[in-house]
């Protein structure tokens, strides 16, 4: 009887693969895809607090974030302490990203609560972003994890210019403010 | 035996599971959607489905975006995947987004380069509360966003472009509706020159309530509008500014209005308000700085800053090898036009408007005797782009690199949310505290360098920041 069990498990197994394959004439199966699919969902962590703010970040996005910046051994002209870039369309789009992230109603609440993110944005060498740590307003409770989890990945990806001064270095920091006003 | 045989039935279910799941993809259009979205994965542009299962690797992206087609051509064509980038004037520029390919699994976001950007219909949604599922139509604008202006032009005379925040338009764009966007010429009336004589309190009040019943001849005398300017008795200002936006400004919006009904002449009223001389400026110059003033007029920190210089000196002088301003002669001087920007021009202008405020001694600038508190007026000067970048976030980019400066825009965005929403006008001696502190952080970073110079702790306050601070609109 187990013997017969086993057998149908075999047959209908052949029969849905041969199926299958001949419907979609699938060329070849993309494994990373179907990594992709079974990715663990993101979680907001507290990458570090100091004696007023913590920051927070999405652990497994760690590249640039823990280092000085610049980096170590890069040549810079000391006199750019600061750098405002001009890139208005960048900074637009950055903090459109941020705002795509609440309906209209929670974006109201959040301006009734006079809520602030702080990102500290971070770019590999041709400016995409790569990592975002955010600071909150109100200890960290205006926002959910969710919702910092969406804002980080609404930015993750997006261009941003590097000034020519900054050009030659691995990796670019910049930080940004999007106030809910 | 038995064990085996439980073994082998545990097997065949999970490799028949596995099977089922890797090899029966989707095969219409809607079961493409569904299963992408079951999935939570974020489709991105490709022109094939070859395309897509050669490279969708390179895209793990979380959430489903994009309009999808299908083509009767065969299996390999069967789906075509189709993208909007936010130029608003083409689909997918395959070479435009080659930067994107090279990104890794855990990748996300746009994949767009130059600002171009994937359309996000859930988020559409939820801002405009629309429950179905619509497709990007990106010649619908609607015009709730938080910055759009729909009256906005980028320049007020001799023409300019509509395309206000395209981007933030766009992101808005998920309603079918209207007003239709386009990028066309506005304010195509010519520029008037600056007049030495003009007089922006006059000029102001020329098209208010409605109406310019003003004195024409007066007008010319003062010479505030235009040499030969083409007035008439129409109602001017009568558009509305109103548009319902977050970041609204009435006032802004209102000079704009004013200036635009009278052919007002932009650049002689910045120079007016700056009470800078640009005299010894070639034509090329001056209209970079024309562009550095518009840009700094928008901002409320440096449009304050501006409102508070008087009689500044603006020259070049190819021997410069930085942006320089001398207290001696009150004059910035360029060394290229390159260095004609915002960034330079404002820092400058902040050292003149330091100087102007507390007459700071001529040989902290000289470097020759005692330096002492060069430091200070330097960190003030880094601090202001801090604070106008957190202040005016929605603007700019603001860049902290290891100079010294580690930690200080994180310290001043504290201050201002502890301050309900503004940066403080004095401060506690807690705060005194800090600021040396981070004074003393640069000065150490600095060692070697006039930045280095030893630190006067009787300056234990940005007074020149709280000045412009105190006469803006910031917030």
């Amino acid at each position: 009887m187990k013997k017969h069990s086993i057998a149908t498990y075999y047959v209908v197994l052949c029969l849905t693969v041969v199926g299958c394959s001949i419907k979609n004439k699938i060329p070849k199966i993309n494994n990373e895809l179907l990594k992709s699919v079974e990715q663990v969902p993101q979680k907001i962590s507290v990458l570090k607090r100091d004696s007023t703010n913590s920051y927070f970040g999405i652990k497994g996005d760690i590249i640039y974030s823990d280092k000085v910046y610049p980096p170590k051994d890069s040549k810079y002209d000391e006199k750019l302490g600061t750098y405002n870039s001009s890139s208005e369309s960048e900074a637009l789009a950055s903090k459109n990203a941020v705002l795509s992230c609440f309906s209209k109603e929670r974006y109201q609440e959040l301006v009734n609560l006079k809520a602030a993110v702080l990102m500290h944005i971070y770019t590999d060498e041709k400016g995409i972003i790569k990592e975002v740590v955010l600071i909150t307003t109100n200890n960290n409770k205006h926002f959910t994890d969710n919702e910092m989890v969406q804002m980080i990945n609404k930015m993750k990806g997006m261009k941003i210019t590097i000034p020519p001064a900054f050009i030659n270095f691995s990796y670019f920091e910049c930080h940004q403010v999007v106030w809910f006003k | 035996m038995k064990n085996m045989n439980k073994v082998s039935i545990v097997l065949v279910i999970l490799l028949y599971l596995s099977l089922n799941s890797y090899a029966c993809l989707p095969e219409t259009v809607d079961e493409w959607i569904a299963w992408a979205e079951e999935n939570d994965v974020n489709c991105n542009v490709y022109t094939s489905a070859e395309d897509f299962f050669d490279n969708a690797s390179s895209y793990v992206i979380d959430e489903v975006l994009f309009s999808l087609s299908q083509t009767e051509t065969g299996i390999d064509d069967m789906i075509e995947f189709t993208g909007i980038c936010d130029d608003g004037t083409n689909t997918y520029n395959e070479s435009a987004c080659d930067e994107a390919v090279a990104l890794s699994p855990t990748d996300s976001g746009d994949p767009c380069d130059g600002g171009s950007y994937l359309y996000n219909v859930d988020d559409c949604n939820e801002q405009t509360g629309e429950t179905e599922d619509l497709q990007y139509d990106q010649d619908a604008c609607n015009p709730w966003n938080a910055d759009y202006d729909p009256d906005y032009c980028s320049s007020l005379c001799d023409g300019g472009s509509d395309n206000y925040n395209e981007i933030g338009c766009e992101l808005s764009n998920c309603i079918d509706g209207s007003p239709n966007y386009s990028d066309e010429e506005c304010n195509a009336s010519s520029c008037s020159s600056w007049s030495p004589n003009y007089d922006e309190a006059y000029c102001s009040s020329l098209c208010d309530e409605g109406s310019n019943n003003y004195d024409e001849v007066s007008c010319e005398v003062s010479n505030c509008i235009d040499d030969s300017p083409n007035y008439s008795d129409e109602e001017c200002n009568a558009s509305s500014c109103n548009s319902w936006s977050p970041n609204y400004d009435a006032e802004y919006c209102a000079s704009l209005c004013n200036q635009n009904s009278e052919n007002y002449d932009l650049m002689g009223c910045y120079i007016s308000k700056s009470s800078i001389n640009i005299q010894s400026l070639s034509e090329v110059e001056k209209s970079l700085l024309k562009m550095v003033l518009e840009q700094m007029e928008k901002n409320c920190y440096f449009s304050s800053l501006m409102d508070n210089i008087t009689n500044v000196n603006i020259e070049m002088l190819a021997s410069k090898s930085t942006p320089t301003y001398d207290p001696t002669t009150n004059t910035i001087t360029f060394d290229v036009d390159a260095d004609i920007n915002v960034h330079s021009y404002a820092a400058e202008l902040f050292h003149a408007f330091q100087q102007q405020l507390t007459g700071i001694p001529l040989e902290i600038y000289n470097n020759k005797t005692d330096c002492t508190g060069s430091s200070n007026i330097e960190f003030e000067e880094h601090l202001s782009q801090i604070v106008e970048g957190v202040l005016t976030g929605s603007y700019d980019y603001f860049i902290t690199i290891g100079s010294g400066l580690e930690g200080v825009d994180t310290w001043v965005f504290n201050l201002i949310v502890n301050n309900n929403g503004k940066f403080p006008t004095s401060f506690t001696l807690a705060q005194r505290n800090e600021y040396l502190y981070y004074v003393t952080q640069f000065q150490q970073a600095h060692l070697g360098s006039h930045y280095g110079c030893p630190v006067d702790a009787s300056m234990s306050e940005p007074t020149s920041i709280f000045a412009v601070i105190s006469n803006s609109n910031c917030l």
